[in-house]
């Protein structure tokens, strides 16, 4: 149970959201922008979090869009990862929402809910960075589009007021040789030790990490640092562990030694499907 | 001297105590087993305890209150395939491996415990059966409605079983734990039946113009033995029997059974000798894993039962109570674990950070019995209840330290605390 009581709005358009932002905003109050609920309900049962009202995102047409126009892929901030795994558009991103959580979550669990969570593993973010996302936004006053490469930085980087209407990719991403791989403490289910998704794209190996560092990032330096000799693409294990832009996480899932020798398997299994050899 | 701390409270869950030492035991097996370069399951059969021997506190065994180890090792062997090896490489980093684990428990009740039953009838015939046990999933109301339904010799749809317990009305069961309902309460019903039985014969024997021992009662009629032609539906003595002009004879039927261990004793300080149970239900557990050698991870393959638990009442209810109890001591053994900060906090407090195994990750479960009878149990039954938990953690042990060539002796056995056995760091 949820011991406070709050407000419920459910717009039916940016602009009424984002009035209802507004106004809620100068009569004191503290509003959210609430899309599949699950860690705004969790946090708020254990009292973790506050507000006065809810601003459901659910209602606006373009938040739930999902699918291709002209030569992008469009993913409303709405669409539950259920969605995205049962269908076929981004294979690599259906897999990565695939491995997130249990089905029953899922069902609920949003993509943009996800992205913009406090949940510190994000891995449906992974494809999105890798494929040069562009995060559509809600400014408070209109609409700005945004590539993710730029907004992410250890999360979303929305100013008060802001939300996220949608993400788009350009669909010459989602043809590309890809590879997700994640690794749990023990069962089938849970948070990650690591997960690691990777694409091909020009010859070069992108990978972004989840559950490695305390947030999910795509490791830029390392596409700059690897040997194409023959079509065979080579890249030095402890050059990734020395570009990871902060320490390897210890936790109760596992201790950061551990996380290095999973994490180096998992490379491993990773580069040799797209072609490549870690080393 | 009391000391309050941080900790959560513990109390007993299913098993409590048994499957600890007996990972002690079983790796101790396996350990010496291969020291001696002996097969382990013929270092267990060597050293099974059998009729003649004494246990650790001097009970004297006999066939009626051990059972039959050696039959329960013989099976497991057979059922697991044991002679095609203990450890098979299959090739892509993977090997499949065999642990096994023998068990034994007994019910360790007080001296004393003791359980009652009543039965009454419904106007049309049913037996109403009145218990103190609680029915918590185990199925053993359903168990007692069919020792019930065997000695009345009467259809079990026309036995009601009292589901929700009410001390104030209720019969008294010691408690509903040890593996001991269909033994201790299954022997009371037996009473209760046995008494019904008597008082019915009694008035039928009047009504039929007989003696009582002429009479026998099946499917609802008392008859006459010799010419079951002649007979009186029960329904007609039940609650007291009406002649044509109105006389009456009889009363309510109500039968009334009770039973109460025997034999027991406490343990002597001095000798440690003493009777901690009437009867032992024995086995012999073993899994297959399939472990990977490069990444320390396994999956769980098989896992096998093999139980001595007398006579078996309700086949699918024991096979399911079974392998609900090794479903839980493979994730105990697998996952489940409090996690402490340096400040003995819990960092695992809920089920999203506390792993137990789900449904996908559950093994082929075999389940085999063994039936030696029981002098004392309802039909030759020993209990049977936690048995299927207590030698699962030591034969996962077992099996991932043949799978991983390690020495592997701490749970949960995850991925990382083989790779640290494996590798020498330090927990």
């Amino acid at each position: 149970m949820i011991g406070f009581d709050f407000d419920y709005y459910k717009p039916n358009s940016i602009e009424e959201a984002q009035k209802a932002y507004k106004d809620l905003k100068s009569q004191g109050k503290v509003a959210i922008y609430y899309s599949g609920g699950t860690e705004i309900i969790s946090k708020a049962r254990v009292n973790q979090i506050h507000f006065d009202a809810i601003i459901d995102i659910k209602g606006i047409p373009e938040c739930s869009i999902y699918g291709f126009k002209e030569d992008k892929l469009i993913i409303g901030a709405a669409t539950t990862l259920t969605q995205i795994s049962d269908s076929a558009f981004f294979p690599l991103l259906s897999q990565s929402c695939r491995n997130t959580a249990d089905h029953t979550a899922r069902d609920k669990i949003t993509i943009g809910g996800n992205i913009c969570g406090k949940i510190i593993y994000k891995e449906p973010l992974l494809p999105l960075l890798l494929s040069d996302g562009e995060a559509v936004i809600s400014d408070g006053e209109g609409v700005k589009s945004v590539p993710l490469t730029q907004i992410f930085d250890k999360e979303l980087q929305l100013e008060e007021g802001e939300f996220l209407i949608q993400i788009t990719i350009n669909k010459e991403y989602i043809f590309l040789p890809y590879i997700n791989i994640k690794k749990t403490k023990q069962g089938k289910v849970d948070y990650p030790l690591v997960t690691v998704a990777s694409i091909k794209k020009d010859n070069k190996i992108r990978i972004a990490f989840s559950g490695l560092c305390s947030y999910p990032f795509r490791l830029y330096e390392i596409e700059d640092n690897q040997n194409n000799i023959n079509n065979e693409i080579k890249i030095e294990f402890n050059n990734i562990m020395d570009f990871l832009p902060s320490p390897i996480m210890e936790d109760i899932l596992g201790t950061a030694e551990y996380r290095k020798f999973v994490t180096r398997n998992t490379l491993d299994e990773a580069l040799e499907k797209l072609g490549g050899v870690l080393c | 001297m009391c000391v309050y701390t941080n900790h959560p409270y513990v109390t007993s869950f299913r098993g409590f105590g048994h499957l600890e030492y007996t990972i002690a035991i079983e790796r101790t097996m396996d350990k010496l087993a291969h020291a001696l370069g002996i097969d382990p399951i013929e270092l267990r059969l060597k050293n099974a305890i059998i009729p003649g021997d004494t246990t650790p506190t001097q009970v004297e065994l006999t066939r009626s209150n051990i059972g039959n180890l050696p039959e329960c090792i013989g099976r497991l062997k057979d059922v697991m395939n044991w002679e095609e090896g203990q450890r098979i490489d299959i090739g892509n980093n993977k090997v499949r491996a065999k642990g096994i684990a023998c068990f034994w428990k007994t019910s360790s009740t007080p001296p004393d415990a003791a359980s009652g039953a009543v039965i009454t009838f419904s106007p049309d015939g049913c037996a109403n059966l009145s218990i103190g046990a609680v029915e918590l999933g185990q199925g053993s109301k359903t168990t007692l409605a069919q020792i019930l339904a065997e000695k009345l010799r009467l259809d079990i749809s026309r036995i009601n079983v009292s589901i929700d317990v009410n001390t104030q009305d209720n019969l008294e069961h010691w408690k509903t734990v040890a593996s001991s309902t269909t033994y201790m309460v299954g022997n009371a019903v037996i009473a209760a039946a046995e008494d019904v039985i008597e008082q019915i014969k009694a008035i039928s024997s009047i009504v039929l113009r007989c003696e009582a021992k002429d009479i026998e009662i099946a499917d609802g009629k008392a008859f006459l033995k010799n010419n079951p032609k002649k007979y009186i539906d029960i329904t007609e003595v039940i609650h007291g029997y009406r002649y044509p002009n109105g006389n009456s004879i009889g009363g309510q039927i109500i039968g009334r059974g009770s039973f109460i261990m025997r034999h027991l004793s406490g343990m002597d300080k001095e000798t440690g000798k003493g009777t901690p149970g009437p009867l032992w239900t024995i086995g012999a557990q073993g899994i297959e894993v399939e472990f990977d050698t490069k990444e320390y991870t396994y999956e769980v393959v098989k896992a096998n039962s093999a139980i001595d638990a007398g006579k078996i009442i309700n086949p699918m209810a024991a096979k399911g109570v079974t392998m609900g109890g090794m479903a839980m001591g493979l994730s105990i053994a697998s996952s489940e674990a409090f996690i402490y900060n340096d400040m003995g906090v819990i960092l695992n407090p809920n089920l999203r950070t506390y792993k137990s195994i789900r449904f996908g990750e559950e093994p082929e479960y075999l389940v085999e019995f063994i039936e030696t009878p029981e002098g004392d149990g309802p039909y030759g039954a020993r209990g049977l209840g936690e048995h299927g938990l207590v030698g699962i953690p030591g034969a996962l042990l077992n099996s991932l330290s043949i799978a991983a060539q390690a020495d592997l002796n701490r749970l949960p056995l995850t991925p990382e605390t083989i790779w640290r056995t494996k590798t020498g760091e330090t927990i």
